[in-house]
């Protein structure tokens, strides 16, 4: 298991630093990380679908931890950022004289049926189980 | 830091030398032409792993595609010029930069990549920078 240093950044998240060695990690703790930062075995760190949510980490005491309403929120900025990009692709098309394969119509519904799920979901897995928009 | 001089100064004007900290610098009319700095590092899952490296200390990641490299000997400005490349597993097109609004120092520097199309910061799997100061 890898020692490594985190401490909570100015963003709130938490910030993993990671020694390369050239330097004992004791030194690297106090050059490198502001004062308040702890040497930790990374096999603490979240794993899974927790993992997926890096910057939504929280550190609390020696634990870290998914703060899930932020997770949410974050994920659903990131789904409505691929929403807007899908959205223009297909609207590319239609000015290419391309087909989509779906109908306008559809194809909204399913955003906001996934819109409707980032909203009902409790965990991290239920986040991770939905897709991003694509242009379809 | 172990080092070994090994000056040789040519009718070019090219000399070897190494600086008080031991980092090897081959100079050409006073300029250091070689890299001061270099790390290769990995990134699977939310996992880090540093797989080489030359004067850099530590990477830290501060966020999701949001990286801080720093330097073991700082850098003798902040002028130093940042090369690199990443690598990414997924079917878009990512970019790799120096992160907006956060200068480089001469002890560290805060690296953005994010995707092409949505401007989201995403993780590559496979960085590789080098970095160049005089």
């Amino acid at each position: 298991m890898a020692k490594v240093i985190i401490y909570t950044n100015q963003n709130g998240g938490v910030s993993v630093c990671v020694p390369t060695g050239e330097l004992p990690i004791e030194t690297v703790l106090t050059k490198d990380c502001p004062a308040g930062a702890i040497i930790i075995d990374d096999s603490t760190l979240p794993q899974g679908d927790d993992a997926l949510f890096f910057d939504a980490w929280k550190l609390n005491g020696t634990e870290v931890t998914v703060d899930f309403p932020t997770a949410q929120a974050q994920f659903l900025t990131r789904y409505n950022a691929a929403a807007v990009a899908a959205g223009q692709t297909r609207q590319n098309n239609t000015y290419a004289g391309i087909s989509n394969t779906n109908s306008d119509a559809d194809w909204q519904a399913k955003v906001a049926a996934g819109r409707a799920a980032i909203a009902s979901a409790t965990t991290t897995a239920g986040l991770a189980a939905i897709a991003l928009p694509q242009s379809e | 830091m172990a080092s070994t001089i090994n000056a040789s100064s040519t009718a070019n004007g090219i000399v070897s030398t190494a600086d008080a900290s031991g980092i090897l610098k081959v100079q050409s009319n006073g300029v250091t032409t070689n890299a001061v700095a270099w790390v290769n590092w990995g990134v699977s899952g939310t996992t880090v792993t540093v797989n080489n490296s030359y004067n850099v200390t530590s990477v830290t990641r501060v966020g999701t595609g949001d990286y801080t490299v720093n330097f073991t000997n700082a850098m003798p400005n902040a002028n130093y010029v940042v090369s690199g490349t990443c690598q990414t597993t997924v079917s878009y097109a990512i970019a790799f930069g120096i992160k907006y609004n956060v200068a480089p120092t001469t002890t560290s520097c805060e690296l953005y990549t994010f995707t092409v199309t949505t401007a989201a910061l995403v993780d590559s799997t496979l960085y590789g920078l080098v970095f160049f100061g005089s």
